[in-house]
Protein backbone atom coordinates (compact mmCIF):
# COMPACT_ATOMS: atom_id res chain seq x y z
CA UNK A 1 0.00 0.00 0.00
CA UNK A 2 1.37 3.57 -0.44
CA UNK A 3 2.73 5.21 2.28
CA UNK A 4 0.42 8.40 3.60
CA UNK A 5 1.06 11.54 3.59
CA UNK A 6 4.26 13.18 2.02
CA UNK A 7 7.42 11.92 3.95
CA UNK A 8 7.57 12.52 7.57
CA UNK A 9 6.49 15.88 8.08
CA UNK A 10 3.97 15.84 4.99
CA UNK A 11 0.48 16.71 5.30
CA UNK A 12 -1.97 13.40 5.89
CA UNK A 13 -4.91 13.91 3.53
CA UNK A 14 -8.66 12.81 4.07
CA UNK A 15 -7.62 11.04 0.64
CA UNK A 16 -4.54 9.34 2.62
CA UNK A 17 -7.32 8.32 5.52
CA UNK A 18 -9.56 7.04 3.54
CA UNK A 19 -7.02 5.05 1.65
CA UNK A 20 -6.00 3.66 5.04
CA UNK A 21 -9.04 2.92 6.17
CA UNK A 22 -10.27 0.77 3.46
CA UNK A 23 -7.19 -1.23 3.57
CA UNK A 24 -8.52 -2.79 6.75
CA UNK A 25 -10.51 -5.25 7.36
CA UNK A 26 -13.70 -5.65 8.52
CA UNK A 27 -13.06 -6.46 11.70
CA UNK A 28 -10.21 -4.15 12.37
CA UNK A 29 -12.29 -0.86 11.10
CA UNK A 30 -15.09 -2.03 13.35
CA UNK A 31 -12.93 -2.36 16.43
CA UNK A 32 -11.68 1.00 15.61
CA UNK A 33 -15.27 2.25 15.08
CA UNK A 34 -15.85 0.91 18.88
CA UNK A 35 -12.90 2.51 20.32
CA UNK A 36 -13.67 5.94 18.82
CA UNK A 37 -16.98 5.94 20.29
CA UNK A 38 -16.14 4.16 23.57
CA UNK A 39 -17.88 0.68 23.05
CA UNK A 40 -15.22 -1.62 23.27
CA UNK A 41 -15.41 -4.32 24.85
CA UNK A 42 -12.64 -4.85 27.89
CA UNK A 43 -10.23 -7.60 27.15
CA UNK A 44 -10.63 -10.26 29.97
CA UNK A 45 -7.25 -10.41 32.41
CA UNK A 46 -7.98 -13.74 34.10
CA UNK A 47 -4.46 -14.08 35.81
CA UNK A 48 -4.07 -17.69 32.94
CA UNK A 49 -4.74 -14.95 30.22
CA UNK A 50 -1.77 -12.42 31.97
CA UNK A 51 0.71 -15.34 32.54
CA UNK A 52 0.47 -16.24 29.22
CA UNK A 53 0.71 -13.01 27.59
CA UNK A 54 3.29 -12.23 30.01
CA UNK A 55 5.28 -15.58 28.94
CA UNK A 56 4.83 -14.71 25.23
CA UNK A 57 6.57 -10.70 25.85
CA UNK A 58 9.28 -12.45 27.58
CA UNK A 59 10.06 -14.73 24.80
CA UNK A 60 9.04 -11.66 21.85
CA UNK A 61 11.79 -9.46 23.73
CA UNK A 62 14.66 -12.16 23.04
CA UNK A 63 13.71 -11.95 19.62
CA UNK A 64 14.03 -8.32 19.44
CA UNK A 65 17.16 -6.95 17.31
CA UNK A 66 20.05 -6.84 20.12
CA UNK A 67 21.06 -2.88 19.03
CA UNK A 68 17.03 -1.76 19.45
CA UNK A 69 17.05 -4.03 23.10
CA UNK A 70 20.28 -2.25 23.82
CA UNK A 71 18.61 0.16 26.32
CA UNK A 72 16.30 -2.17 27.78
CA UNK A 73 19.14 -5.16 28.45
CA UNK A 74 20.68 -2.46 30.37
CA UNK A 75 18.18 -1.68 32.30
CA UNK A 76 17.44 -5.21 33.46
CA UNK A 77 21.48 -5.37 34.11
CA UNK A 78 21.26 -2.00 36.38
CA UNK A 79 18.27 -3.07 38.14
CA UNK A 80 17.59 -6.87 37.67
CA UNK A 81 13.74 -6.42 39.29
CA UNK A 82 13.10 -5.24 36.42
CA UNK A 83 12.96 -8.58 34.79
CA UNK A 84 10.36 -10.38 37.31
CA UNK A 85 7.95 -7.09 37.10
CA UNK A 86 5.07 -8.03 35.99
CA UNK A 87 2.95 -4.65 36.23
CA UNK A 88 5.68 -3.07 33.75
CA UNK A 89 4.96 -5.60 30.97
CA UNK A 90 1.44 -5.13 31.92
CA UNK A 91 1.50 -1.62 30.90
CA UNK A 92 3.32 -2.54 27.46
CA UNK A 93 0.63 -5.29 26.89
CA UNK A 94 -2.26 -3.47 27.60
CA UNK A 95 -1.24 -0.48 25.34
CA UNK A 96 -0.61 -3.00 22.75
CA UNK A 97 -4.05 -5.27 23.52
CA UNK A 98 -1.49 -8.15 24.72
CA UNK A 99 -0.16 -8.33 21.30
CA UNK A 100 2.92 -9.72 23.00
CA UNK A 101 5.43 -8.73 19.61
CA UNK A 102 4.06 -5.33 19.10
CA UNK A 103 3.92 -4.64 23.06
CA UNK A 104 7.70 -5.79 23.52
CA UNK A 105 8.83 -3.44 20.17
CA UNK A 106 6.74 -1.03 21.92
CA UNK A 107 8.68 -1.48 25.41
CA UNK A 108 12.36 -1.24 24.12
CA UNK A 109 11.79 1.51 22.18
CA UNK A 110 10.26 3.16 25.40
CA UNK A 111 13.37 2.43 26.83
CA UNK A 112 15.56 3.68 24.17
CA UNK A 113 13.67 6.95 24.04
CA UNK A 114 13.80 7.31 28.06
CA UNK A 115 17.60 6.66 27.87
CA UNK A 116 17.62 9.49 25.19
CA UNK A 117 15.58 11.97 26.75
CA UNK A 118 16.51 11.71 30.61
CA UNK A 119 19.83 10.26 30.30
CA UNK A 120 21.10 6.44 31.84
CA UNK A 121 20.99 6.90 35.59
CA UNK A 122 16.89 8.05 35.47
CA UNK A 123 16.89 4.90 33.00
CA UNK A 124 15.35 2.45 35.43
CA UNK A 125 13.89 5.27 37.69
CA UNK A 126 10.32 6.65 38.29
CA UNK A 127 10.30 10.15 36.36
CA UNK A 128 9.24 12.27 39.71
CA UNK A 129 8.07 16.03 40.26
CA UNK A 130 11.98 16.09 41.34
CA UNK A 131 13.02 15.31 38.23
CA UNK A 132 11.12 17.73 36.04
CA UNK A 133 13.19 21.13 36.52
CA UNK A 134 11.72 25.08 36.52
CA UNK A 135 11.99 25.50 32.48
CA UNK A 136 9.61 22.37 32.10
CA UNK A 137 7.40 23.89 35.32
CA UNK A 138 7.08 26.64 33.31
CA UNK A 139 5.96 24.84 29.87
CA UNK A 140 3.53 23.07 31.84
CA UNK A 141 1.77 26.13 33.20
CA UNK A 142 2.04 27.98 29.63
CA UNK A 143 0.54 24.44 28.06
CA UNK A 144 -2.58 24.91 30.76
CA UNK A 145 -2.85 28.51 30.20
CA UNK A 146 -2.37 29.07 25.98
CA UNK A 147 -3.80 27.10 23.16
CA UNK A 148 -2.97 23.50 23.32
CA UNK A 149 -5.14 22.62 26.10
CA UNK A 150 -6.18 19.11 26.67
CA UNK A 151 -7.94 17.28 28.06
CA UNK A 152 -8.10 13.73 29.12
CA UNK A 153 -10.98 11.39 30.44
CA UNK A 154 -11.42 7.76 30.76
CA UNK A 155 -13.69 6.14 28.21
CA UNK A 156 -17.02 5.64 29.30
CA UNK B 1 14.22 7.24 16.02
CA UNK B 2 14.36 10.60 17.22
CA UNK B 3 17.18 11.81 19.10
CA UNK B 4 17.21 14.62 21.33
CA UNK B 5 20.24 16.67 20.12
CA UNK B 6 18.10 19.43 20.28
CA UNK B 7 17.80 23.29 22.12
CA UNK B 8 16.93 22.88 25.75
CA UNK B 9 13.67 24.41 25.83
CA UNK B 10 12.92 21.18 23.32
CA UNK B 11 13.68 19.37 25.25
CA UNK B 12 12.35 21.05 28.45
CA UNK B 13 8.57 20.56 26.61
CA UNK B 14 9.62 17.15 25.90
CA UNK B 15 10.08 15.89 29.64
CA UNK B 16 7.22 17.61 30.66
CA UNK B 17 4.75 15.87 27.88
CA UNK B 18 6.49 12.62 29.10
CA UNK B 19 5.98 13.51 33.01
CA UNK B 20 2.22 14.36 32.24
CA UNK B 21 1.59 11.08 29.89
CA UNK B 22 3.31 9.23 32.48
CA UNK B 23 1.08 10.70 35.41
CA UNK B 24 -1.56 9.45 33.45
CA UNK B 25 -0.49 5.69 33.77
CA UNK B 26 -0.23 5.74 37.01
CA UNK B 27 -3.66 4.07 36.75
CA UNK B 28 -4.15 0.79 36.05
CA UNK B 29 -7.77 1.43 34.90
CA UNK B 30 -6.22 3.74 32.44
CA UNK B 31 -4.08 1.79 31.06
CA UNK B 32 -6.65 -0.85 30.76
CA UNK B 33 -9.67 1.34 29.14
CA UNK B 34 -7.18 3.88 27.58
CA UNK B 35 -7.29 7.35 26.85
CA UNK B 36 -9.21 9.52 25.02
CA UNK B 37 -7.24 12.81 24.11
CA UNK B 38 -9.13 16.39 23.24
CA UNK B 39 -6.46 18.79 21.82
CA UNK B 40 -8.07 22.26 21.19
CA UNK B 41 -6.74 23.93 18.77
CA UNK B 42 -8.68 27.13 19.03
CA UNK B 43 -6.45 29.43 20.86
CA UNK B 44 -3.18 31.61 20.01
CA UNK B 45 -0.28 29.34 18.84
CA UNK B 46 2.40 29.55 22.21
CA UNK B 47 4.96 29.58 19.50
CA UNK B 48 5.26 29.37 15.85
CA UNK B 49 3.43 26.94 14.22
CA UNK B 50 6.79 26.04 13.06
CA UNK B 51 8.09 25.58 16.04
CA UNK B 52 5.38 23.42 17.62
CA UNK B 53 5.37 20.65 14.79
CA UNK B 54 9.15 20.90 15.55
CA UNK B 55 8.85 19.98 18.90
CA UNK B 56 6.00 16.99 18.25
CA UNK B 57 7.96 15.61 15.23
CA UNK B 58 11.26 14.89 17.99
CA UNK B 59 8.51 13.52 21.14
CA UNK B 60 8.67 9.99 20.96
CA UNK B 61 5.26 9.59 20.75
CA UNK B 62 5.04 6.07 19.30
CA UNK B 63 7.15 4.58 22.22
CA UNK B 64 4.73 5.77 24.46
CA UNK B 65 3.48 3.12 26.41
CA UNK B 66 -0.54 4.56 25.92
CA UNK B 67 -3.55 3.26 24.79
CA UNK B 68 -4.81 5.77 22.37
CA UNK B 69 -8.42 4.91 21.87
CA UNK B 70 -9.49 8.15 20.17
CA UNK B 71 -7.52 11.47 19.48
CA UNK B 72 -9.87 14.37 18.84
CA UNK B 73 -9.07 17.75 17.23
CA UNK B 74 -10.92 20.65 17.54
CA UNK B 75 -10.54 24.13 15.69
CA UNK B 76 -11.62 26.85 14.51
CA UNK B 77 -9.54 28.42 12.15
CA UNK B 78 -9.26 27.17 8.58
CA UNK B 79 -5.23 28.21 8.01
CA UNK B 80 -4.12 25.52 11.40
CA UNK B 81 -6.03 22.63 8.57
CA UNK B 82 -2.61 22.01 7.08
CA UNK B 83 -0.79 22.06 9.96
CA UNK B 84 -2.79 19.99 11.89
CA UNK B 85 -2.69 17.18 9.32
CA UNK B 86 0.99 17.49 9.41
CA UNK B 87 0.83 16.48 13.06
CA UNK B 88 -1.52 13.75 12.16
CA UNK B 89 1.30 12.44 9.73
CA UNK B 90 3.31 12.00 12.68
CA UNK B 91 1.42 9.53 14.61
CA UNK B 92 1.59 5.12 13.77
CA UNK B 93 -1.25 4.01 11.94
CA UNK B 94 -3.04 2.79 15.04
CA UNK B 95 -3.49 6.33 16.19
CA UNK B 96 -4.24 7.99 12.85
CA UNK B 97 -7.21 5.82 12.38
CA UNK B 98 -8.91 6.84 15.42
CA UNK B 99 -7.83 10.60 14.84
CA UNK B 100 -10.78 13.01 14.16
CA UNK B 101 -10.99 16.46 13.03
CA UNK B 102 -13.84 18.87 14.13
CA UNK B 103 -14.02 22.35 13.10
CA UNK B 104 -15.90 24.97 13.92
CA UNK B 105 -17.07 27.53 16.89
CA UNK B 106 -17.23 26.20 20.63
CA UNK B 107 -20.42 25.00 20.24
CA UNK B 108 -20.44 23.18 17.20
CA UNK B 109 -17.14 21.07 18.34
CA UNK B 110 -18.71 20.58 21.54
CA UNK B 111 -21.82 19.04 19.87
CA UNK B 112 -19.21 17.11 17.38
CA UNK B 113 -18.07 15.81 20.55
CA UNK B 114 -21.31 14.60 22.21
CA UNK B 115 -21.73 12.18 19.62
CA UNK B 116 -18.52 10.50 20.76
CA UNK B 117 -20.09 10.31 23.77
CA UNK B 118 -17.36 13.23 24.96
CA UNK B 119 -19.58 16.04 26.77
CA UNK B 120 -16.32 18.65 27.53
CA UNK B 121 -18.63 21.53 27.71
CA UNK B 122 -17.10 22.08 31.56
CA UNK B 123 -13.31 21.41 30.64
CA UNK B 124 -13.17 23.08 27.26
CA UNK B 125 -12.06 26.77 26.94
CA UNK B 126 -11.36 27.71 30.38
CA UNK B 127 -9.02 30.05 29.13
CA UNK B 128 -11.66 31.44 27.61
CA UNK B 129 -14.40 31.69 29.95
CA UNK B 130 -12.71 32.43 32.83
CA UNK B 131 -15.21 32.18 35.29
CA UNK B 132 -15.75 28.53 36.74
CA UNK B 133 -18.86 27.93 38.51
CA UNK B 134 -18.00 26.19 41.67
CA UNK B 135 -13.74 25.80 41.02
CA UNK B 136 -14.04 22.26 40.16
CA UNK B 137 -11.51 22.25 37.38
CA UNK B 138 -8.90 23.93 40.27
CA UNK B 139 -10.02 21.32 42.35
CA UNK B 140 -9.43 18.03 40.39
CA UNK B 141 -6.23 19.39 38.96
CA UNK B 142 -5.10 19.85 42.63
CA UNK B 143 -6.04 16.61 43.15
CA UNK B 144 -4.55 15.32 40.01
CA UNK B 145 -1.14 16.06 41.08
CA UNK B 146 -1.59 15.51 44.89
CA UNK B 147 -2.13 11.69 44.27
CA UNK B 148 0.74 11.53 41.81
CA UNK B 149 2.89 12.75 44.54
CA UNK B 150 1.44 10.53 47.04
CA UNK B 151 2.96 8.02 44.55
CA UNK B 152 5.93 9.50 44.13
CA UNK B 153 6.52 9.52 47.93
CA UNK B 154 5.41 5.95 48.34
CA UNK B 155 7.83 5.37 45.95
CA UNK B 156 10.71 7.09 46.94
CA UNK B 157 9.95 5.48 50.73
CA UNK B 158 10.39 1.80 48.81
CA UNK B 159 13.25 2.81 47.32
CA UNK B 160 15.34 4.67 50.13
CA UNK B 161 16.44 1.97 52.25
CA UNK B 162 18.42 0.10 49.54
CA UNK B 163 19.65 3.80 47.95
CA UNK B 164 21.33 4.42 51.08
CA UNK B 165 25.18 4.26 51.62
CA UNK B 166 25.23 2.41 54.28
CA UNK B 167 22.33 -0.74 53.31
CA UNK B 168 24.14 -4.00 52.06
CA UNK B 169 21.92 -4.68 49.38
CA UNK B 170 20.80 -2.37 46.40
CA UNK B 171 17.83 -2.53 43.99
CA UNK B 172 20.00 -0.38 41.50
CA UNK B 173 23.13 1.50 41.37
CA UNK B 174 23.11 4.57 42.63
CA UNK B 175 25.04 6.97 39.78
CA UNK B 176 27.83 7.65 42.66
CA UNK B 177 28.35 3.71 43.10
CA UNK B 178 31.11 1.64 42.23
CA UNK B 179 30.14 -1.24 39.72
CA UNK B 180 32.76 -4.11 39.93
CA UNK B 181 32.99 -6.46 37.11
CA UNK B 182 35.19 -6.77 33.72
CA UNK B 183 31.96 -5.83 31.43
CA UNK B 184 33.69 -2.90 29.76
CA UNK B 185 30.77 -1.19 28.29
CA UNK B 186 29.30 -0.83 31.87
CA UNK B 187 32.62 -0.46 33.69
CA UNK B 188 33.49 2.49 31.26
CA UNK B 189 30.61 4.41 30.94
CA UNK B 190 28.71 4.13 34.38
CA UNK B 191 28.81 7.82 36.33
CA UNK B 192 30.17 6.00 39.62
CA UNK B 193 32.80 4.24 37.20
CA UNK B 194 34.25 7.81 35.80
CA UNK B 195 34.33 8.74 38.99
CA UNK B 196 36.41 5.92 40.58
CA UNK B 197 39.15 6.67 38.41
CA UNK B 198 39.12 10.62 38.43
CA UNK B 199 39.98 9.73 42.03
CA UNK B 200 42.61 7.30 41.62
CA UNK B 201 44.17 9.66 38.88
CA UNK B 202 44.44 12.54 42.00
CA UNK B 203 46.58 10.14 44.08
CA UNK B 204 48.45 7.74 41.33
CA UNK B 205 51.72 10.40 41.22
CA UNK B 206 51.67 9.57 45.11
CA UNK B 207 51.65 6.57 44.44
CA UNK B 208 54.53 5.84 41.75
CA UNK B 209 56.45 8.55 44.23
CA UNK B 210 56.48 5.82 46.76
CA UNK B 211 57.31 2.75 44.59
CA UNK B 212 61.29 3.53 45.77
CA UNK B 213 60.41 3.98 49.23
CA UNK B 214 61.28 0.89 51.69
CA UNK B 215 57.90 1.37 53.12
CA UNK B 216 55.66 1.38 49.82
CA UNK B 217 53.59 -1.54 51.02
CA UNK B 218 52.56 0.42 54.21
CA UNK B 219 52.29 3.16 52.21
CA UNK B 220 49.88 1.68 48.89
CA UNK B 221 48.09 0.01 52.03
CA UNK B 222 47.45 3.70 53.42
CA UNK B 223 46.88 5.39 50.35
CA UNK B 224 44.44 3.00 49.52
CA UNK B 225 42.68 3.02 52.48
CA UNK B 226 42.64 7.27 51.92
CA UNK B 227 40.76 6.89 48.61
CA UNK B 228 38.14 4.08 50.04
CA UNK B 229 37.43 7.04 52.57
CA UNK B 230 37.22 9.29 50.63
CA UNK B 231 34.52 7.48 48.17
CA UNK B 232 32.41 6.33 50.78
CA UNK B 233 32.66 9.11 53.35
CA UNK B 234 32.65 12.36 50.87
CA UNK B 235 31.32 10.85 47.53
CA UNK B 236 28.85 7.88 49.60
CA UNK B 237 29.83 5.90 46.85
CA UNK B 238 29.57 1.85 47.32
CA UNK B 239 31.23 -0.94 45.72
CA UNK B 240 28.50 -3.10 44.11
CA UNK B 241 28.66 -6.63 42.80
CA UNK B 242 25.83 -8.37 41.12
CA UNK B 243 25.38 -11.63 42.33
CA UNK B 244 21.95 -13.34 40.69
CA UNK B 245 19.20 -10.85 41.00
CA UNK B 246 20.45 -8.42 43.56
CA UNK B 247 23.38 -5.64 44.26
CA UNK B 248 25.35 -6.70 47.02
CA UNK B 249 27.83 -4.44 48.56
CA UNK B 250 31.11 -5.72 48.67
CA UNK B 251 33.22 -5.54 51.91
CA UNK B 252 35.76 -3.03 52.80
CA UNK B 253 38.66 -5.38 52.32
CA UNK B 254 37.36 -6.51 48.94
CA UNK B 255 37.16 -2.76 47.83
CA UNK B 256 40.48 -1.82 49.21
CA UNK B 257 41.73 -4.73 47.10
CA UNK B 258 40.05 -3.46 43.97
CA UNK B 259 41.71 0.23 44.53
CA UNK B 260 45.24 -1.50 44.91
CA UNK B 261 44.69 -2.90 41.70
CA UNK B 262 43.07 0.01 39.93
CA UNK B 263 46.20 2.16 41.43
CA UNK B 264 48.71 -0.34 40.09
CA UNK B 265 47.52 -0.70 36.20
CA UNK B 266 47.30 2.93 36.06
CA UNK B 267 50.44 3.98 37.66
CA UNK B 268 51.78 1.02 34.58
CA UNK B 269 50.37 2.64 32.08
CA UNK B 270 51.42 6.54 33.33
CA UNK B 271 55.09 5.35 33.50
Amino acid sequence: MKPAGNGILGTYTDRDFAAEMNALSFVERQAVEDDIHGVAEDIQETPEFIADRIGAIRQALTEVNSAERQAWDRAVFLRPALDEDQSLYLLFLRARQFRAVDAAVLMTSYFRAKRDLWGEDLLIHRITWDHVCTLEVSWLMVSQKCSGWAHTALVP
Amino acid sequence: MAQFNISDNYRAMARCIWYVLSALNDDPSMQQKGIVTVADYGGKWISSPFQFVRLLSTFPWNAMPIRDVGVHCIYNDSSKHEMIQVIRNLLRKEIRMRFRLHFGSPVETEYALRTFGIDISRQLYPHRDPVVEDGHDDASIEEDILRRQRLDDEWRRSETPYCESTSSVARFPNPQDIIMGRNKTVAERWSGNILFRNVIQQYVQRYIEAQNADSFRVIKTMISIEILHVLKNDYKSRFLARKHVIWHVIDDSEAQSKISQALRMLARDTR
